[in-house]
This record gives C-alpha cells, structure tokens and sequence, in this order.
C-alpha cells in the first residue's frame, strides 16, 4: 500500500493541532467579532454598535452555556420523522439498483477483484450517503422558513443553537440509518461475490520431479473459473495449497473422493503492519539519505544497486515476542512483508526473478542473523517468514533466536536487504516492507472505513444546515455541493492555486484564448498585463483561502486501507475523529450566529 | 386582456406549433423496425441520412445500455467526466496502481465508445508501457493479452473500423511475437485456451491457424485479424483507412506468413515441414503481389507489386518498335545531342569505362544523363511520314509503361517486394532447410557445453556446426544473390563467431573454411584475433620520404596562398 507520508502519533499530533486549532478559532474569533461590531456600526452608529455587539457575545455565550440537550433531542427527533420517509426509502432503492448492476461496470478479468469490488462499494456508499446528506440538509430549514412552519419552532421558548444542533442531530440520524443498511448489504455483496472454489481431479495431479521439492508432492491445474485457475501442491499425506492468484489462495485438503478446495484466502484481510524506518547505504557503504533514481517520474521510491555495498535498512522499534504470539502460541519466526519494485538494465534470466537476500541484526550488539536469499515478485505481498532459531553464522556450534539475540532489549531490530545481481536494482519506500503481526478482523476494520464515510456525511450535514440559516434552498444546495466537490479534490484545486501558472490565472487563461494566443508568450507589457495579472493572484489566493477553509474530505476516507487489506489503524480514527469534531463546532456556531442574527419573521 | 383575445392568441400559438411539427416530423422522425425484424419505415430525413452514411448508433457497431446509461449520467458533461478520467488514468499509470488503471480505461470507453483513438491509444499504453512494468515474464503476457483483449473489445463496437482490426493482428504479431520475451511468450500464447476461445468469439478460427505442434500460433491469428480487416476494407468504397497507404495495410496479412515461417524455424522446426511453409509464404507474397495497388499522387493508374518484370519488358518492346520504325533515328538524335556538350563531356564519354578518371566517370554520368532525356515522344516527333502517327501512339503506351514502372519502383522502395519473394525462394532450398537445422542443433549442444561428439545419434556441438556451414556453402553457391541479404550473412557471421571462439578455442579458421568469402564481405569483431607477439614486422609502416621543410620555404607557401585563393 502507498504511504507517501507517516502516518503521526496521536499525541504529538494532538498537541500540534490543538494550538493550531486553537490559534485559527482564536483569529476567527477576531475578525468576525471585528466585522460584527463593523456591520453594526453602519447600521447604529459606532458607539450604539458597541453595545450591539457586546449584546450579541453575552446572548450568545448564554445561549450555548444553556444549551438543553433534552430540546436538542426533541427537534433532533422531530427532524428525523419529517425527513424519514421517501427519501431514505429512494436512496436505499437507488443503492440497491446499483449493486444488482455492479457487474455491468465491474471488470471480470481484474486481477484482484477484492480491491475493485470494495473500492466499488465503498465508492458508491459514499457518494450515495453524500447526496443524501446534501438534499436532507440543503433543504429543510429555507423550506421551513419559506413555508413559515418555523414559527413554530421559535415561538416556543427555544433557542437557535438547539434548532441548528437539532437539524444536525436528526439528519445524522437519518444518514447513520442509510450508512448502516448499506454497510450491511455491501458486506455481504462483497462476500458473497468474492466466495468461490475450484475442482480438482487426482488425475489432475502429476508427482514433481524437480530439485527443491519434497518426494512424494504432486502438481496440477484447476479448473477454470471466475477468470482464473490455480497451480495446486499437496504433499505426500494429500493436504497443501494452491499458488495465489487474483490476489487470494484455497487450501487443498484430501477427501474420500478426491481433493476439496476451501473458500478464498487472502482476499478480504486486515493486516496489521509494523513499520519501520528506512535508511540507505549506498554503493560504496557510506549511510545516504535515499537511493537512487532509476529515471521514473515517480519518485515515491528509490532504488539500490545489485553487486555492491548498497543496502536498504528498516528499523523496527517497541519489537516483543508478544506482538507476534498467536492462539497457538510463541512465534515460530518473525513474518516479513516486502512488495519491492525490480529495474533491470539488463534482461537477464527472463524466466527467473531478480535475486535479493534479507538480513536481520541487532542494533546494539551487531549480531546478524543467516542470510535469507529470495527471488521478488512485484505488485502481490510478498511474505518471508524467517524462522526463529538459527546457527550463528560466526560459530556454527551456537544458536540464536530471534526474539532473545537479535531483538535488542529496549525492541528494536534491523532488517537489511540487498540486491543480489550485479546490473540489477530493487526500489522500495519506507511503507513496503513491514513485519506482520496478528491480522485484524476484516469485518471490523470493513466498518471502521464507514466511519471515514460517516464523519463526511455529518460535516456535509453540518455544512447544509450552517448555509441553509442564510441563503435559500437551491443556493445552499449549490454552495454544499460546490464545498464537497471542492472538499473532494481539495489537493487537485490546491496544486492548481498554489502550482506553476502555464498560461496564467483564470483572467489571462480567458485573454489567451479569446485572442489565440498560446501559453508560452507573454502578454504584451503594460497596464493591462498588471492589472491582469493582480486579478488572477487574487483569485488565487481567495481559492486558496477557500480551499483551506473547507475541509479535505479525502483525509477523512480510509478507502485505500480497507481496498489493499490493512487494518484501519486506531490513531487514525481518533485523528479523524478529533477534527471532524473541531469543524462541525467551528460550523455550528457559524450556523446559529447566522441564524441568530437573521430575521426569520417576515 | 378579455378571455376572448386570450382564448385567440392561444389558437394562433397552438396552429403555429401543429403548423411546426410538420417540418419537424419531416425531419426527425425515427425509422423502424417492421414486423418480424424486417424493414419498417425508412424515417425521417435525418434518420435517412444516418442510415446511408452509417453514422447512426447501431451502424457503428454495438449498443451497450451501460455505455448509453453511463452517458445519460454526466448530463451532458461527458467531455468533462472524459477529461478527469483521462487524468485518473495518468496518475494511476505514474503511481503503478494497475487496477485503478484497468478500470479507469473501462469507464472511459464506455463514456467514448466510438472514439478509436482512445480504444488504439490505451490498448497499445496497457500492452507496450504497462506490461514493461512488470519484472514476471507471465504477468507481462497477462497485461499484453488484455491490451489486445481491450482493443478487441472496441472493435465490437466500431465495426466499420478496419484500421482497429488491423491494429489487433498487428500487436498479437508484434507483442507477442517480437518482443524480447518472444520465446515465452509465443509459449504462453500456444497454451492458452482461455485466450484462444477470447479471440474465437471474436473471429471463429480453426485449424488453419495451428502451428508444427497442433497449437495456435500468434502469427496465424494475427493473419485472421489481417484478413478481416482487409475485407472489412474492400466491403464498401466509403469506409478509409485514414492516412495509412494500402501498399502497408494489405502487406502484413502475407508478411505473416514470411514471420510464421521464421518463426518455427527458431522455435526448431525444420524438414519439409518447414519447406512447405516457406512454399506457402511464397504463395500468400505473390497473392500480396497480384493485388492492384493506387498510383502515387492520385494517379487512377493501378499497379501491382509483381508486374515489374513483365512492365519491363513491355516497355522494351515497345520502344523497339518504335525503333524499328525508323531504324537509326535514335542514335542520329544521340549524336546529335552529344555534339551539343562539351567537349570534355564529350571526350568523356567517348573513353571507355575502364580508362576514365573520376574527372570524367562523371562528366560521362552528365552525358548519359543528357542523352536518357531523349524520350520515345521526341523520337516519334521525328519519324517521317505515316509512321508517325503510329510512333507517337507507341511513345504514349511506353510512357505510360514507365510510369507504371516507376510506381513499382516506388512501392519497391517502401515495401522489398523482390527481396522477400526471393527470401521465400531461398529458404525452400533443401541446402538452407539443411543450414539452418544443422546451426540450430549445433547451438543446443554449444548451450549444453556439448562440444564434441562423432556419435549421430548425438553430435556435438562442431560437428553440427561444421555440417551447417557446408550446407550454407552449397546454398550460396547454388543462390549468387544470397550474398546480398545482410541479415542472413551477419547471423551466419555471429555462429561463426561462437565456432571459432568457444567451439574451437579461439584457434585461427582454416584456410578453406567454407563461409570464407561470407566473413570477409562481413567482417565481425568477434571473429577479430588479437595481435600475437611479432605481428608488429608485418604491420610496420615505411615511412614516407620526406624532405625536410625549411622555414624559409614554408613562408613561401604562404604567401603563395592567398593568390591562389583568388
């Protein structure tokens, strides 16, 4: 799975944040406390628009110390029963339609299809719940205004802050409600469409003749089905496995009448990484910040030379012999997850995979373990599991372990890996290799992505509600979309603010093609070439603040760890969390002093 | 405003509106289907329109509902949804996210189903860049499949797109046949039975296209996807194959023949087996040969590839029958040209060949020049009396002769179409059928390190060698033109070169080595011996006597220089 940054710690994360988030509520504190007292001045005169103001701060830090959560709830559940009805049922109807038609736009020949199916769901879950969200929200409150039914709701004696917390509440509710059927049928539709098995015959199957494999193993083909067949091996008593293909394996055991075949292994998984952090040495010996570039435009990874002193080297920390204990005990050996990436200069053996080797050491003494040699395979999970008790290669009469001699005693351990062919390079990024401990429950971390999809809808909801106190309903519903499309592609419209200008800003890029001219020639100087110019940076610097202010929903989405089967990581959830909770009280105070100052009477 | 003006003005909108629907029925209506799938109404003029140019939906191939349904989605922003998927797609590729790649491809064809472009771009992006990615020779086969798979699946749905059937035979033969994993990968594609029922949905094939082993083989299906194309291209004078020169497009279908043959040679097939496949890539470059092709710059004039021979002397018929006309006339105007040269040309041309200075090889090269200008019209234009007439339309036909000569020429040029008849003549020669096994099962033993052996049932290396370079001896003596062909003296010249440096031992070649005059018309620099001690008497230069230049002479010389500048 690409990482392209660390994920941080919760609690150095928590503390940064917090002074920002404090600092930026602070500012906004400021200025709009400055542009009240401003609107009020023109309107009252400055010295009555004083009082004004400080009678706007002190009702309004009444209202929200008064805030009564049994009134919040009341019209929290009289939102939810005005809105249950049609629009739930439609939504969950057109969610349904989808599914039923998901083969129409499912590629049959992917080679994982566990990733496109629960990048589908997930895809469409979000999308639906967002539209939901939108229209639920957009539409409520101006419809209530403009059908004065508000009234009454704020002639009894309730407070703005509990109407704004009320809606919110009762559309989350409503959303929640859609979230969780459509969590459960996608489950079940990714489940069910992934499970399936294949039949061998025992004439099938051929005794292997090879060096390397044990006497008595035998070899075969499947059958062909769901776009794949697997090469089977089983061992002398029968039992065995299959290789992995379309991303997943079955275990082959020996029955009265022939072989039987399990479900799918490996598709639908929650692994749990431990990472470490990489470090080079490059290929004269000495330490370097990274490897080499081979020349590609990504430059995610970085490679090391095959036949020299290069290697790269992840250090693991807070490492024990409890971290990889399983139900059935202590470990056996340490499990090592690599997904390298090979360049070759030359084609070399075009039938056999690169050679590199793995090598553990302990920090502080500097005892190494064997030399592990294996061939890469690109673009699968590769898994080395090396085997807990070794002979000390110093001293052949002396063995070590793993857990005792080369773990150091505060956890930590390297794990060194060379290229093996000279004219040959390995690439790799901090995240692709990783020891792997216990998986998670893939059920469990299924349901935690839909929190990410949660948290999306509840700040889209709170952004509908917080528009809809002051702009009508197809405004409010024009300025939400255009906060999720702008939420949604949030680091697209920061590169385009921030990035290199090819043809200028939006002003220049409309000169330019009004006139024919192309990106490269300049304008021709003068005070119109200025002036334009200012307008695009203005503008740009309005997107960027705009952009900033609006929140980067692609942070919230953990689509990317349930699609590649790894655990959703607490820390992140609670990250998630945290500032999805930070914006929705920056919104609902935006919202209720909007409404606070709007006259609903007309 | 009364009800009753009222009650008038929605009459008048409402006549107008019926008045309306006439034109617009005229023009829009939809044709249809009869009554058990038969001709129904023809529609409207659009709808006619459609139908004679094959630009409705269902003329340009398959209608897909999650093509169309997709479409409706984008509410008119399928450019725009076109456009973000396009960038997707890019950063999927830069990011080595193959599945969001495959299918980011999948929804943009289905949003631009007719565009082929986009169906030849991504195809040809999935088989050449994509698949290079891999390190595993067998998922580099599995990402080449799916980009033909992809293409394949476009040409469903552009059916009058001969240049998208084209382009399927031409990366099944290319990728797959070319490429560097060519022996894995022709390999892979024999066995693989998925693939071939893939393709067979597409084009039924039988056993037409299996190889010596009984198994598909990549350049006879190719040839298929080759065939179809070409009568997909000959079925209606409407349908082009865009900038692409039918001297090109209807090449491959035979030259898959010429690959199939070379093909199963590398792979260790030899015999009659062998022979009978050249013989039929000879028949299908004739057939190649026969085909009428377009004269150049528009010219209605058709020719074809394997008519030189027989416009040649044609031309030279008639030119001797202009000449008989008027016995002499010709040579008269020759002279009468060369008395208007220069001298020196005219010195020039008058000296033999043999004793001309290179001064004058090429003022006798401006003569002939001058004198070749001489065309049939200019002599007919001088044949006296009621011949004339007779000349003149001689010199029409002839100049017509030369035209089509130079088209052949032309095409000649582009496509060797001499050069490969001749190939495929060759290769049938029991000799070279001998040559080629021999040098093949030479080279296995080479890679077993089986260098020597006298015994038949297993010769080694050398000798294998030793009866493969006779073999080639007698075909190139038996073939003088072979000599000429580069491609088969140089890989001649590289086994050479393994005989000598790791079958012999680097030992000098014996002086009536067989393939002598063959390493010495193409000398190699694995075939060069290092210099041995006292090889150096042998190389030493003279040197050159020299008076020495003295300082004062020198100035001279350069004063002298500037006056013979001017």
């Amino acid at each position: 799975m690409v990482l392209e940054s660390d994920i941080p710690n919760f609690l150095p994360w928590l503390l940064d944040q917090a002074w920002f988030f404090v600092r930026v509520v602070f500012a906004l504190f400021c200025g709009s406390l400055l542009f009240g007292y401003l609107v009020a001045a023109i309107r009252n005169g400055p010295a009555k628009g004083l009082i004004v103001t400080r009678q706007v701060v002190v009702t309004a830090a009444v209202d929200l110390l008064c805030t009564s959560p049994r009134r919040i709830m009341a019209l929290a559940w009289l939102s939810f029963k005005e809105s249950i009805g049609q629009r739930l049922v439609v939504a969950f109807v057109l969610f349904l339609l989808i599914l039923m038609f998901a083969g129409w736009f499912l590629d049959p020949d992917s080679p994982n299809p566990g990733r496109l199916y629960l990048s589908f769901v997930l895809s469409a879950t979000n999308g639906l719940v967002l539209m939901l969200a939108l229209f639920l929200s957009s539409f409520s409150l101006p419809g209530d205004i403009k059908s004065r039914t508000i009234y009454t709701i704020v002639t009894k004696p309730v407070r703005r802050s509990e109407i704004v917390l009320g809606r919110l509440l009762g559309f989350t509710a409503i959303g929640t409600l859609l979230l969780a059927a459509t969590g459960v049928l996608s489950y079940v539709f990714v489940v069910r469409s992934l499970d399936h098995t294949h039949e061998i015959q025992p004439s099938d199957l051929s005794l292997i003749e090879k060096s390397g494999y044990q006497p008595g193993q035998k070899q075969g083909q499947t059958n062909y089905a769901q776009k794949h067949r697997h090469l089977v091996t089983v061992d002398g008593t029968g039992n065995g496995s299959t290789d992995i293909q379309h991303g997943h394996w079955h275990e082959v055991t020996r029955t009265k009448s022939g072989y039987e075949l399990g479900p799918p292994l490996g598709v639908l998984a929650a692994r749990v990484p431990i990472g470490g952090r990489l470090s080079f040495v490059d290929r004269e010996g000495k330490q370097a910040d990274k490897g080499i570039s081979v020349g590609k435009e990504w430059t995610y990874r970085s490679y090391i030379a095959g036949s020299t002193l290069a290697t790269a080297n992840w250090q693991f920390e807070n490492l024990s012999e409890k971290r990889f204990s399983t139900s059935e005990g202590p470990p056996k050996s340490l499990p090592i997850a690599l997904s390298l990436s090979v360049f070759r200069t030359h084609k070399g053996k075009i039938e056999r995979g690169v050679i590199g080797s793995i090598e553990l050491r302990n920090p502080d003494t500097q005892l190494t373990s064997r030399i592990y040699t294996f061939r890469v395979r690109e673009f699968v999970l590769h898994e080395i599991d090396i085997p807990r008790r070794q002979i000390d290669k110093a001293d052949p009469d002396r063995a070590i372990d793993i857990y005792d001699d080369l773990i150091s005693d505060d956890g930590r351990i390297e794990v060194i890996i060379r290229c093996e062919e000279g004219g040959q390079y390995f690439g790799m990024a901090q995240a692709d290799v990783y020891l792997r401990s216990q998986d998670a429950s893939f059920a469990v971390n299924f349901f935690k992505g839909y929190l990410g999809i949660w948290l999306q809808m509840v700040i889209v909801v709170a952004l509908g509600v917080m528009f809809s106190t002051l702009l009508s309903a197809p405004v409010t519903m024009m300025a939400t979309m255009a906060s999720i499309v702008m939420g949604m592609f949030s680091d697209y419209v920061l590169e385009l603010a921030s990035g290199p200008e090819y043809g200028g800003g939006p002003i220049e890029s409309l000169i330019r093609l009004l006139t024919q001219r192309n990106m490269t020639s300049p304008l021709p100087p003068g005070m119109m070439k200025s002036m334009v110019e200012t307008g695009d940076s203005a503008y740009l610097f309005a997107l960027r603040v705009v952009n900033f202010l609006l929140p980067n929903f692609s942070t919230y989405s953990d689509t990317d760890y349930i699609v590649n089967g790894f655990n959703v990581p607490a820390g992140l959830l609670l990250q998630h969390l945290l500032s999805a909770a930070a914006y929705l009280l920056v919104v609902c105070l935006i919202g209720y002093l909007f409404l606070k100052t709007r006259e609903v009477a007309r | 405003m009364s009800e009753h003006r009222s009650m008038i003005r929605w009459m008048i909108y409402m006549g107008l509106i019926a008045m309306l629907l006439v034109p617009l029925v005229w023009l829009s209506q939809p044709a249809t289907i009869g009554a058990n799938g038969g001709r129904g109404s023809p529609g409207g003029k659009l709808a006619q329109m459609r139908t004679e140019e094959h630009l409705g939906e269902a003329n340009l191939g398959k209608i897909d509902p999650t093509s169309e349904t997709l479409k409706l989605m984008t509410f008119g922003m399928r450019g725009v949804a076109v456009l973000f998927l396009w960038n997707k797609a890019n950063r999927y590729k830069k990011e080595e996210d193959w599945d969001g790649l495959t299918a980011t491809l999948e929804q943009m064809t289905l949003l631009q189903p007719h565009f082929v472009s986009v169906w030849r771009y991504q195809s040809w992006n999935l088989a050449f860049n994509v698949a290079a990615e891999f390190d595993d020779y067998r998922v580099r086969y599995f990402y080449a499949k799916k980009g033909i798979t992809f293409l394949m699946d476009g040409t469903v749905y552009n059916q009058r797109e001969p240049r998208m059937l084209w382009d399927v035979g031409w990366m099944m033969n290319q990728k797959i046949g070319r490429s560097d994993e060519r022996v894995q990968f022709r390999r892979l594609f024999a066995v693989d039975e998925e693939f071939h029922d893939l393709i067979d949905d597409h084009i039924p094939f039988g056993n037409e296209v299996d190889g010596p082993r009984g198994k598909p083989d990549n350049w006879l299906v190719g040839r298929q996807w080759y065939l179809k194309a070409e009568k997909l291209y000959e079925s209606d004078e409407r349908i082009n194959i865009g900038q692409m020169a039918d001297l090109l497009f209807f090449e491959q279908s035979a030259k898959c023949r010429i690959n199939f043959a070379e093909a199963i040679e590398k792979d260790g097939t030899f015999g009659e087996v062998a022979g009978n496949t050249w013989k039929k890539a000879e028949d299908a470059w004739r057939e190649y040969g026969r085909r009428e092709m377009p004269g150049r710059a528009g010219r209605k004039q058709k020719h074809r590839l394997g008519d030189l021979e027989l416009h040649v002397a044609q031309f030279k018929k008639l030119r001797s029958q202009i000449d008989a006309l008027q016995p002499g006339l010709r040579k008269k105007m020759e002279q009468e040209k060369l008395t208007e040269l220069n001298d020196d040309v005219q010195e020039a041309y008058r000296t033999a060949e043999k004793q001309r200075s290179p001064q004058q090889s090429g003022l006798a090269a401006d003569a002939q020049f001058q004198l070749d200008r001489i065309s049939d019209k200019d002599v007919a234009e001088r044949i006296e009396g009621k011949n004339q007439q007779q000349a003149m339309d001689l010199a029409v036909d002839a100049m017509n002769e030369v035209l089509i000569i130079n088209d052949i020429e032309h095409s000649h040029s582009t496509v060797p179409y001499q050069t490969w008849l001749e190939r495929c003549q060759i290769e049938q020669s029991p000799h070279v059928l001998a040559g080629r096994e021999h040098l093949y099962l030479g080279n296995q033993q080479y890679e077993r390190a089986q260098f020597d052996s006298d015994s038949e049932q297993n010769l080694g290396a050398r000798q294998q060698f030793e009866r493969g370079f006779a073999a080639w001896a007698r075909a190139f003596k038996e073939h003088k033109s072979l000599i000429e062909d580069r491609p088969i003296c140089e890989d001649l010249v590289t086994v050479v070169a393994i005989y000598r440096n790791h079958v012999l031992d680097r030992k000098e070649l014996p002086d009536d080595f067989p393939l002598l005059e063959i390493i010495k018309k193409y000398p190699s620099e694995e075939l060069r011996l290092p210099e041995k001690p006292g090889d150096e008497k042998k190389t030493e230069k003279k040197p050159v006597d020299e008076k020495p230049v003295k300082a004062e002479d020198r100035e001279g010389e350069q004063a002298a220089k500037p006056a013979s500048d001017e």
